[in-house]
């Protein structure tokens, strides 16, 4: 385990973290304003890359592809808040997982049948390709850090959005008390179409920055959700801020879980029983961690509406 | 003679918001001890921490001159504390017997039992019904509590509440959104039970408290500014200044 | 006839169809076929407990399927082939995973619960992936099936009645769960957990107890399904199949006495009649799923509700 290896993976980890945030971010404003589970947040995550990656390859750039892909990211998320999800806000959690988890199964089906099961890769566009020397033997990716970098810029710009304009007030607002937002006369109804296809927009983007790093397959989303999930849970449920830590702090522990766990075990146990062990033990990490920060905190780190 | 239940310099604070300030109190066996306060003098979260939801910064909470501070509520209701909730709690997809059925139960050593107890179940439902005739719902027993009316909700709570046979009752508002009769019957009601069980009655209708309570508590920003008897408390110079308010003594 | 009576008739009647099935002269597959299915009802019946009498939506469900059908797999492939040991280990370990995971979960509310199973049920996957001793995640193969008493190894016909007595014992086991006080505690919490607690029952140990229930009796189909396959994989405790536990709950009927059952033997026939018509099936059975939520009022457990009374 090297000093070096730990810079690679913690910036990884980072790195995984950011996309996290993304995808979690419109998740957890939709639960906290709506109250609304949305399991098929993940397959926006899906539809970003997949609809980069398609019209990377019809306009021959990546850039030109992540352009055209955003806005419709941002049209299907608000046809599907328009069609499935509008209705369903009145109605309990159990409906409400039932259908999204139907839309799930027709988009990640629908994929398959438009693009073929075999996953997709997409080159690494020229202007992000090569490597910088970071420090002594520390090479790293350009791309790796556009994410990194993209990531936190999306994240500025959503806590300016979210703490300085009247929209980010009116979404703080609808997370801590929707009746009293509507009592101040807002039409709640726009508010939530609006959180929901922007989150729709963020998720895609998510999905899109990863294209040249990650395969893009059908139900590539399914596996972000749940993990999305477990940052929802640990940052407390509608707290953006919330969300941000909890993003970080998962990918990093799951990130470096599984580049050290078997070395780090090798120190207590025997090597054939580190190399059994490790890497189980490596993907229990961040449940662990989950639990170990609900049995102390049930609300989560950030709990956004008040005790009661 | 132990108080049924004892509050010793009960203190929390959420913040910088002081809800409960070294509060002291205790209901004595057999009367109906009354908590009033003006809106926001911190009464629910004291009924909170009395009942176990909250748990208080500082101080005691004996009940029967048992600590049963570090208690969570459904231990203490095991232990003999029943209260009624300010708004209508009760299982509503159950019918009125069924209710009652529950908390009978509920004393009983077979009430967590995995499998059925057919002796036990007919006991409890003829005993139900008896308790719901105590408090004239004897005729709505087999009525799913979506379908009675608020009023016949507030008396089966009471009933429910009575069915656990506890050492204490907590009333909670119980007259809140009823109507001029209703709230005459319930009154009644309560005060039929004076004697046989004892009780803290957290009230917003004057009249009702002053006709009830043997003795009246009275909640101001957290603090117990009086206790007394109800023509004490009336008379206590710094309760009408806080409390009733001047030029408002017709209300009472 | 009263309600009770009609719904022990129409038990009795799904179940004497199913004993006798193998008697007649059916192709082996429908067997087979049959017996999955049964498996999979266990669990749905099981969910049922939590889900419809307890009013918890857990979406992590077939963690405790995969959970009993690995302890079972594991032990068949260190040689321990008794039936019953095999049994007995895979209820305890998915009865020990739910103990645990459940302490958590049963502290939250609402979407937070939801939340929490998925994900306790993606980490049980997950280690699965990561068991590259027992297949990883291209899962085991068992070489035989376990015996009972020392004899060969089970027959397709004498598992197929094994899993039926699962499938009978488990419909009862729910069915005077529900009945019994401990039952009634349960389904009043689901409507008004505050009231249940200040009549003094702990709500929390009420529904971890049901949770830990519900996981034992899947734990115990996983063993039944370990058996049926001679194969366990991770894609057992895929997160979709939690989902479709639900769906079977839903769409047959929840918190009622034949409902859960039904609704399984509908799902999979369902499904499996779709993927032969076509290999894109998932798409019409989620555009049929995301329609029957959203046109049926109050969705679909609300028009069984209502026409069940």
């Amino acid at each position: 385990m090297s000093l070096t290896l730990l810079a690679v993976q913690t910036l990884n980890g980072l790195q995984f973290g950011l996309m996290l945030f993304l995808v979690a971010a419109g998740l957890t404003l939709v639960f906290g304003v709506m109250d609304f589970i949305n399991l098929a947040h993940g397959v926006q995550y899906m539809l970003g890359a997949y609809l980069t990656a398609v019209l990377a390859r019809v306009t021959g750039g990546f850039f030109s592809g992540l352009a055209l892909a955003l806005p419709l990211t941002l049209l299907l998320g608000l046809v599907l808040e328009r069609l499935v999800f509008r209705p369903l806000y009145a109605r309990g959690h159990l409906d409400q997982v039932l259908a999204t988890f139907g839309v799930i199964l027709i988009l990640n089906e629908a994929v398959k049948l438009a693009f073929g099961a075999a996953p997709i890769s997409v080159p690494v566009p020229d202007l992000l390709s090569g490597s910088v020397l970071l420090m002594d033997g520390l090479l790293v990716p350009v791309y790796r850090l556009a994410i990194i970098g993209a990531g936190l810029g999306t994240a500025l710009l959503l806590w300016l959005v979210i703490d300085g304009t009247r929209f980010g007030m009116l979404v703080r607002a609808g997370a801590t008390n929707a009746p009293m937002v509507s009592v101040l006369g807002i039409d709640v109804r726009r508010l939530f179409t609006a959180v929901t296809a922007f989150g729709a927009m963020l998720a895609g983007f998510a999905g899109a920055m990863v294209t040249p790093i990650l395969s893009v397959e059908p139900g590539m989303g399914d596996g972000v959700l749940i993990l999305a999930f477990v940052v929802i849970v640990v940052g407390g449920v509608g707290s953006i801020r919330g969300a941000f830590l909890a993003a970080l702090i998962v990918g990093l522990v799951d990130t470096l879980g599984r580049s050290f766990a078997t070395d780090l075990l090798k120190l207590v146990v025997s090597a054939p029983t580190a190399n059994r062990v490790g890497p189980a033990l490596a993907s229990m990490a961040i449940y662990v961690l989950m639990a170990g920060v609900l049995a102390f905190r049930p609300a989560g780190l950030f709990p956004s509406r008040s005790a009661g | 003679m132990t108080p049924v239940l004892r509050l010793q310099g009960i203190t929390k604070a959420y913040g910088a918001l002081v809800v409960s300030e070294d509060v002291s109190l205790d209901v004595r066996p057999g009367e109906i001890h009354a908590l009033i306060g003006p809106n926001g003098a911190g009464k629910t979260t004291l009924i909170g921490q009395i009942a176990g939801r909250i748990v208080p910064d500082e101080g005691r909470v004996f009940l029967a001159g048992e600590d049963v501070t570090d208690l969570p509520a459904a231990a203490r209701a095991r232990r003999g504390l029943a209260r009624t909730f300010q708004i209508s709690a009760l299982v509503a997809d159950l019918t009125a017997r069924e209710n009652v059925a529950l908390a009978i139960r509920a004393r009983s050593a077979g009430r967590l039992m995995p499998f059925p107890l057919p002796g036990l179940d007919r006991r409890c439902r003829t005993e139900a019904g008896e308790r719901l005739a105590e408090v004239g719902l004897g005729d709505r027993a087999d009525v799913l509590v979506s379908a009675l009316s608020h009023g016949e909700r507030r008396a089966l709570e009471l009933a429910a509440a009575l069915a656990l046979e506890p050492k204490l009752l907590l009333l909670d508002e119980p007259l809140a959104g009823t109507g001029h009769d209703e709230s005459r019957a319930l009154v009644k009601l309560i005060g039929r039970l004076r004697g046989r069980i004892p009780m803290l009655l957290v009230e917003h209708d004057m009249d009702a408290v002053f006709r009830l309570a043997d003795r009246v508590s009275v909640l101001v920003y957290g603090r117990i500014v009086a206790t007394g008897t109800p023509d004490e408390v009336r008379a206590d110079p710094l309760v009408r200044s806080a409390y009733l308010g001047e030029g408002e003594e017709d209300a009472c | 006839m009263s309600r009770t009576t009609r719904d022990l008739l129409i038990l009795a009647g799904i179940f004497a169809l199913l004993a006798a099935l193998p008697f007649l002269g059916l192709p082996g597959w429908v067997l087979t076929y049959t017996a999955r299915i049964m498996a999979f009802a266990i669990c749905a019946v099981a969910l049922d407990l939590v889900l419809g009498y307890g009013g918890l939506v857990s979406l992590g469900h077939a963690a405790f399927l995969g959970i009993g059908s690995y302890a079972a797999g594991i032990l068949l492939a260190e040689n321990v082939d008794d039936f019953f040991v095999g049994l007995g280990a895979g209820m305890a370990a998915a009865g020990l995973y739910a103990l645990v995971t459940g302490a958590v979960a049963v502290r939250t509310k609402g979407v937070a619960f939801i939340m929490i199973t998925l994900a306790f049920g993606q980490m049980a996957y997950f280690v699965a992936n990561a068991l590259s001793e027992y297949g990883g995640s291209d899962g085991l193969t068992l070489w035989s099936r376990a015996s009972i008493g020392g004899r060969a190894a089970l027959k397709d016909r004498t598992l197929y009645f094994v899993i039926l007595a699962g499938l009978l014992l488990s419909v009862a086991i729910v069915r005077l769960v529900t009945a019994s006080p401990f039952g009634a505690a349960l389904r009043a919490a689901r409507n008004n957990p505050e009231r249940v607690t200040a009549l003094g029952y702990d709500v929390d140990r009420v529904r971890l107890a049901a949770y830990v229930l519900s996981a034992v009796l899947c734990g115990g189909a996983g063993v039944l399904i370990a058996n049926l396959t001679s194969f366990v994989s991770p894609a057992l405790m895929a997160w979709q199949r939690s989902g479709e536990f639900i769906v079977m709950v839903i769409l047959g009927g929840a918190g009622t006495p034949w409902g859960a059952l039904a609704g399984a033997f509908a799902v999979l026939a369902l499904e499996e009649g779709l993927s032969l018509a076509t290999q894109h099936w998932k798409i019409v059975f989620g555009a049929l799923l995301v329609l029957a939520v959203l046109f049926t009022r109050g969705g679909i457990a609300g028009l069984l509700d209502r026409s069940a009374k």
